[in-house]
C-alpha cells in the first residue's frame, strides 16, 4: 500500500452529519417552549387575520344602538360596545392592522437597512462614516417621541404610523448588521476571495450575506413586538387606527369611560396585545438562541 | 528511594453527548527527584489531560477519574478531597499554561497576582510577599521589576508574560514543575530564551521538571527522559538518548522521521504517518496506532500490546518490534 | 542552468502604516511594517521567509498580493507591473498568484460547501463551467488527496489538516503560477504537517509551481526551500540558498536563529553552543538607528548605531546586509 494511496483514505471517522446552519437552528428552535408558542400563536393570528371576512360573525362597523354595552352572550360572544358593534368581530378584524403593521415596518427596515449596513460595514470609508452619522442621530432620539411627533405632523393614520415606523426601525437593522460585516470581513476566508479575484457584489452577496443573514432575521423578528407595541399605544392614543377601523389599542382606549362597569371592553382587546406581544418576543428570543452568531458554524 | 511522583495506571474519561471520550488509558510512571521528563504526543493523546487530572484541575463532570493512583511522596492525591488540594497546587506541584494571554487575570497588576500566591500558600504578609515578588521578577528576567510589579498583562509582550507566568510557578518553591506547551506561542529566539531560565531555576531550585510538548527538538535539548503518549496510552518510554538514537515503536520512528533532521536534502520526500490521529470516542480494538501502522499484523487489530521493558532504559509497547526492525 | 523565468521581483518594497494621533492630527508616525525589501524568484523555486513575530513577512505577502496595496516601490509578477493595477486588470491577474493561509479553521467559509467554494472561483474566471468545471473541481480534490464525494460537505465536517488541504485546492482552482504559503503548516499536528509538505513538494513538481513559504520553524524552511530569506523588522538581513544561510549563517541574526532552534537529536544538543539575544524585539513605530539588530546584536560596533548597512552580495548568490561580513 504506497503512501500515495493511503492518504486517500483519510479518517476512519464517523462522518460529522452537517446538514446546514438553518437545520440546525431549527432544531434548536423547536425545543424552545416560548418561541414554540410564539411561532403557533403568530401562524393562528395569521390565519385569522386572512380568513376574517369569512369567520367574523359580523362585519366590524355593523353599528346595532339597541343593543349597545352588552355583555357576553350566545348572540355576541365577548359582548359589544358602546356602539353595538360586536367585540368578537372587532377584536378578529383588528388582527389586520397589526399584522401589517409589524410585518410591513420590518420588511421595509430590513430592505433599507440591510444593504446599507453591509455595504458600510465592508466598504468603510466616507460611505460608513455618513452612515454611522444617521445611525448615531437616529439612535441618540428617543424614537417613540419621534413617531408620535412625525404621526401628529403627518396627520394620524395608519400608513403615516407605519411610515414613521420605519423611518425609526430601519437604523436598527443597519446598525447590528454593518457590525458583523465588520467582524466577518477580517476573516481569513473573505481574504482568500479577494485573493481569488472574486468580483466586490459577489463577496457581499454569496459570502458575506449568508454570515448576516441570521443576525438580520433576528432583527427584523426583535422589530416587530416593537412596532406592533407602538401601535397599539398610539391607537390607544386616538393617533393610530383610523374609527371605525378597530385596532386592540383602539378598542382599550375607547373603553377608557365604561372600563369599571363593563369589563369584557378592556380586558379582550388589552389580552389580545399582550398576547400577540409575548408571541413575538418568544419567536424573537427562539431566534436569537438557536441562531448563536457566535458559533462560527 | 521512594520516586516524588508516582502514577499507576491512572484513567480519565470524559463523559460528553456524543459518546465517552477514553482520554487517558491507563498510564504509569514514576518520577524521581531532579528528573527532567518530557511528555510528547500530538493533540488528543491525552498528555495534558493526565496532568491536569494529577492537579485535580479537570472539570467533573463531565471529566471523570475513572481509576489509579497519583503518588506524591507517597500521598495519592486523587484520594484528596478538592479543598484539600490547594496544600498541594503552588507550593507542591506547580504548572506554567500555554497562553500567558488567558493564564493571566487582565484586571489585577501583576505584582499582585504573584504576591497573592505567596500569602496563601506561604502565608506571608503582603508587604513581604510583595517584596519577594520584586526578587523573583528580577530572576526571571524582567528589567525594571520594580515598576513592572504595578504592571498590567496587557502591556507586557508575550514572552515577558511567560516569565511571569514562571514567577508565579516558582514563588512557592514547588518541587514539581510541570511546563505545558509554555513555549509553543513564542518566537524561536524568545523560547530559547524562556527554556533556558527555566533549567536555571530548576537547578538553582532543585525542582523536578515534566515538559509536555510536542516539538521533539525541545525534548532533545531538555529531557533526560521521555514519554511518548498515542490515544491516551503511554507507547514508548526511556532514555531520551536512547530512543531519539534508536526509536523501538512504529509511531515513534513515524514522528522522529516527519520533522526534518539536518542530513535531510531537498530531493527526499519526507516520511510521514498515513491517516489521522483516531476517534477517542470509538477507539480500535487491539493497539491504537494500528489502523495507521505500516508493521501492523492480524494480533494488533485485536489484542492491545503491553508495555515492555525492553531494556533497563527503554520500553515499548509493540507486539512486532523484531518485523519493525528487521525490516 | 538553463536560464529560468523570473516569475516574481519586487523591488524597494515599503508598507507602512500611518499611527494617528489624536481627532484631526496628521500622521505621527509609521509603523514601518516593510522597510525597502527587494528579491526575485525564479520559476519552480521555492523560497522561504523566515522570521520571528513582527518581522514584517504576514504583511510582505498582503503587500505582494495587493490585498493591502504598498506604500512605495514596485511588484512585477511575470513582468507585469502589480502596483497600482486596478479593477478588472487586477481580478484578472489575481489568478497567476494565490495564497494558502495559516489558519484552517478561519481560511473556509463555513456556510459554503467546498464543491461550490471551489466552483465559484472557476466560474468567476471564465475557466469553465457546468459539468466540465464540477468534473475539474473532482479531479482537484483528488490532486489533492481527498475523495470527490466531500464536495457536497460544509468545513466542519473536515479535520485540520483536510482543511488545508481544501484550501490547497482552492488555491489552485484559477491555475496559478506562484503560490504564497503563509505558515501553512503551524496549526497542524507534527504527523499532519509531513503530508501537507509532501503534497505541496508533489503539487509543485506535477504542475510547476512557484512557491513563498513563509514560517517560523526554521528546519522546515531549510528542508523545502531552495533559496532562504531572513527578515528583521521589516528588512531582509540575509537571502542565499537554504543550506548555505543555515549551514553557514553569515548575518548575526540569522547565527542567533539558527543556534536558539533546537533540533531534535539529543548528541548534537548537548554540545551546541548557543548564541542568546538578550532583550526584546524594538517596537517597528521606532526602530533603532542604523542597523535595526544593533540593540541586540552580539557583533555590534560603534558604526552599527550609526549607518544602516546596505543589503548587498556578498558571495556567490548570497546577500546580507551587516558591516561585520
Amino acid at each position: 500500500m504506497t503512501q500515495e494511496l493511503a492518504s486517500l483514505q483519510v479518517s476512519p471517522v464517523e462522518r460529522v452529519k452537517y446538514r446546514g446552519f438553518w437545520t440546525g437552528a431549527w432544531r434548536r428552535f423547536r425545543r424552545n417552549v416560548l418561541a414554540m408558542y410564539g411561532l403557533v400563536f403568530v401562524g393562528f393570528i395569521i390565519v385569522v387575520a386572512l380568513f376574517v371576512p369569512v369567520l367574523a360573525p359580523y362585519p366590524y362597523d355593523k353599528i346595532d344602538l339597541a343593543h349597545g354595552l352588552e355583555e357576553m352572550s350566545k348572540e355576541h360572544l365577548l359582548g359589544t360596545d358602546q356602539l353595538g358593534r360586536d367585540m368578537l368581530s372587532r377584536i378578529m378584524f383588528a388582527a389586520r392592522p397589526m399584522l401589517l403593521v409589524g410585518f410591513v415596518t420590518q420588511v421595509a427596515a430590513l430592505l433599507i437597512g440591510l444593504p446599507l449596513g453591509i455595504i458600510a460595514g465592508y466598504k468603510g470609508g466616507v460611505f460608513d462614516w455618513v452612515v454611522t452619522r444617521f445611525i448615531d442621530f437616529f439612535s441618540a432620539l428617543p424614537w417613540y417621541l419621534i413617531v408620535l411627533y412625525l404621526v401628529m405632523v403627518l396627520k394620524p393614520s395608519l400608513q403615516n404610523l407605519i411610515l414613521a415606523l420605519i423611518i425609526t426601525s430601519w437604523v436598527n437593522q443597519c446598525r447590528i448588521v454593518r457590525g458583523l460585516t465588520m467582524s466577518v470581513r477580517e476573516q481569513d476566508y473573505i481574504e482568500a476571495t479577494r485573493a481569488l479575484g472574486l468580483p466586490t457584489w459577489q463577496i457581499l452577496t454569496s459570502h458575506i450575506l449568508p454570515q448576516v443573514a441570521p443576525l438580520a432575521l433576528w432583527g427584523f423578528a426583535v422589530g416587530i413586538p416593537t412596532a406592533v407595541f407602538a401601535e397599539a399605544g398610539l391607537s390607544f392614543l386616538g393617533l393610530g387606527v383610523r374609527p371605525p377601523q378597530p385596532s386592540w389599542g383602539q378598542m382599550l382606549g375607547e373603553s377608557g369611560q365604561w372600563w369599571i362597569y363593563k369589563p369584557h371592553m378592556f380586558v379582550f382587546p388589552g389580552l389580545m396585545i399582550t398576547l400577540s406581544v409575548l408571541a413575538f418576543q418568544g419567536l424573537a428570543d427562539g431566534l436569537r438562541a438557536s441562531i448563536d452568531v457566535n458559533v462560527n458554524v | 528511594m521512594l520516586p516524588l511522583l508516582d502514577v499507576r495506571h491512572l484513567e480519565v474519561a470524559f463523559f460528553t453527548k456524543d459518546g465517552v471520550v477514553k482520554a487517558v488509558n491507563g498510564i504509569s510512571y514514576t518520577l524521581d527527584y531532579g528528573d527532567t521528563l518530557a511528555l510528547v504526543g500530538e493533540s488528543g493523546c491525552g498528555k495534558t489531560v493526565s496532568v491536569l487530572a494529577m492537579l485535580r484541575l479537570l472539570p467533573v463532570p463531565p471529566a471523570k477519574i475513572m481509576g489509579g493512583q497519583v503518588l506524591l511522596e507517597g500521598h495519592d492525591l486523587l484520594r484528596l478531597k478538592l479543598d484539600q488540594m490547594h496544600t498541594v497546587r503552588g507550593s507542591q506541584i506547580a504548572i506554567v499554561f500555554q497562553d500567558p494571554m488567558t493564564s493571566l487575570n487582565p484586571v489585577m497588576p501583576v505584582g499582585d497576582q504573584i504576591a497573592e500566591a505567596m500569602q496563601v500558600n506561604l502565608r506571608l504578609g503582603r508587604k513581604e510577599a510583595l517584596e519577594q515578588t520584586e526578587v523573583l521578577l528580577q530572576r526571571v528576567g524582567l528589567p525594571n521589576a520594580a515598576n513592572q510589579l504595578k504592571s498590567y498583562p496587557h502591556q507586557f509582550s508575550g514572552g515577558m508574560r511567560q516569565r511571569v507566568m514562571i514567577a508565579m510557578a516558582i514563588s512557592c518553591k514547588p518541587k514539581l514543575l510541570i511546563a505545558d506547551e509554555s513555549t509553543t506561542a513564542l518566537d524561536v529566539t524568545i523560547q530559547a530564551q524562556i527554556v533556558d531560565l527555566v533549567k536555571e531555576l530548576q537547578q538553582e531550585l532543585g525542582m523536578t521538571m515534566i515538559w509536555i510538548t510536542h516539538n521533539l527538538g525541545l525534548v532533545a535539548r531538555l529531557a533526560k527522559r521521555v514519554i511518548v503518549m498515542y490515544a491516551g496510552y503511554i507507547i514508548e518510554m526511556g532514555l531520551t538518548k536512547q530512543i531519539f538514537a534508536n526509536p523501538i515503536h512504529p509511531y515513534t520512528i513515524g514522528l522522529l522521521n516527519s520533522v526534518p533532521g539536518i542530513e535531510l536534502t531537498v530531493d527526499q520526500d519526507l516520511q510521514y504517518i498515513e491517516g489521522a490521529p483516531p476517534d477517542m470516542i470509538k477507539l480500535p480494538p487491539g493497539c491504537p496506532f494500528s489502523p495507521r501502522c505500516l508493521y501492523r499484523s492480524e494480533r494488533c487489530l485485536t489484542e492491545r500490546p503491553e508495555l515492555v521493558e525492553l531494556t533497563t532504559s527503554v520500553a515499548a509497547a509493540c507486539w512486532n518490534i523484531d518485523r519493525v526492525h528487521n525490516r | 542552468m538553463a536560464e529560468r523565468q523570473i516569475i516574481l521581483r519586487v523591488k524597494h518594497l515599503k508598507k507602512y502604516f500611518p499611527v494617528m494621533g489624536g481627532l484631526f492630527k496628521r500622521n505621527q508616525s509609521a509603523v514601518k511594517a516593510v522597510d525597502d525589501v527587494s528579491f526575485e524568484i525564479r520559476e519552480g523555486e521555492t523560497l522561504g521567509l523566515v522570521g520571528e513575530s513582527g518581522c514584517g513577512k504576514t504583511t510582505l505577502s498582503r503587500a505582494i498580493l495587493q490585498l493591502d496595496p504598498p506604500t512605495a516601490g514596485s511588484v512585477e509578477l511575470e513582468g507585469r507591473e502589480l502596483v497600482n493595477m486596478k479593477g478588472e486588470e487586477l481580478r484578472h491577474i489575481r489568478a497567476r498568484v494565490q495564497i494558502i493561509f495559516q489558519n484552517p479553521y478561519s481560511s473556509l467559509n463555513p456556510r459554503m460547501t467546498i464543491g461550490r467554494a471551489l466552483l465559484q472561483p472557476m466560474i468567476v474566471h471564465g475557466i469553465s463551467s457546468g459539468k466540465e468545471a464540477e468534473k475539474r473541481v473532482s479531479d482537484l480534490l483528488n490532486k489533492v488527496g481527498l475523495s470527490p464525494t466531500f464536495a457536497n460537505r460544509f468545513p466542519v465536517e473536515f479535520s485540520g489538516g483536510q482543511r488545508q488541504r481544501i484550501g490547497i485546492a482552492r488555491a489552485l482552482t484559477v491555475n496559478p503560477r506562484f503560490i504564497i504559503c503563509d505558515e501553512p503548516i503551524s496549526s497542524l499536528d507534527v504527523s499532519m504537517q509531513a503530508q501537507i509538505i509532501n503534497l505541496l513538494r508533489k503539487l509543485q513538481r506535477e504542475l510547476n509551481l512557484t512557491y513563498m513559504f513563509i514560517s517560523h520553524d526554521l528546519s522546515m524552511v531549510r528542508y523545502i526551500s531552495n533559496r532562504m530569506a531572513v527578515m528583521y523588522l521589516g528588512k531582509i538581513v540575509e537571502l542565499g540558498e537554504s543550506r548555505a544561510v543555515c549551514g553557514m549563517p553569515l548575518h548575526p541574526y540569522t547565527q542567533a536563529l539558527w543556534s536558539a532552534v533546537p533540533i531534535p537529536n539529543p548528541e548534537i544538543e548537548e554540545h551546541r553552543k548557543r548564541i542568546n539575544l538578550e532583550g526584546e524585539v524594538p517596537s517597528p513605530i521606532n526602530p533603532p538607528s542604523g542597523c535595526r539588530f544593533h540593540t541586540r546584536c552580539p557583533k555590534a560596533k560603534d558604526i552599527c548605531e550609526d549607518i544602516e548597512p546596505e543589503f548587498r552580495e556578498v558571495g556567490p548568490e548570497r546577500w546580507a546586509a551587516c558591516h561585520m561580513v
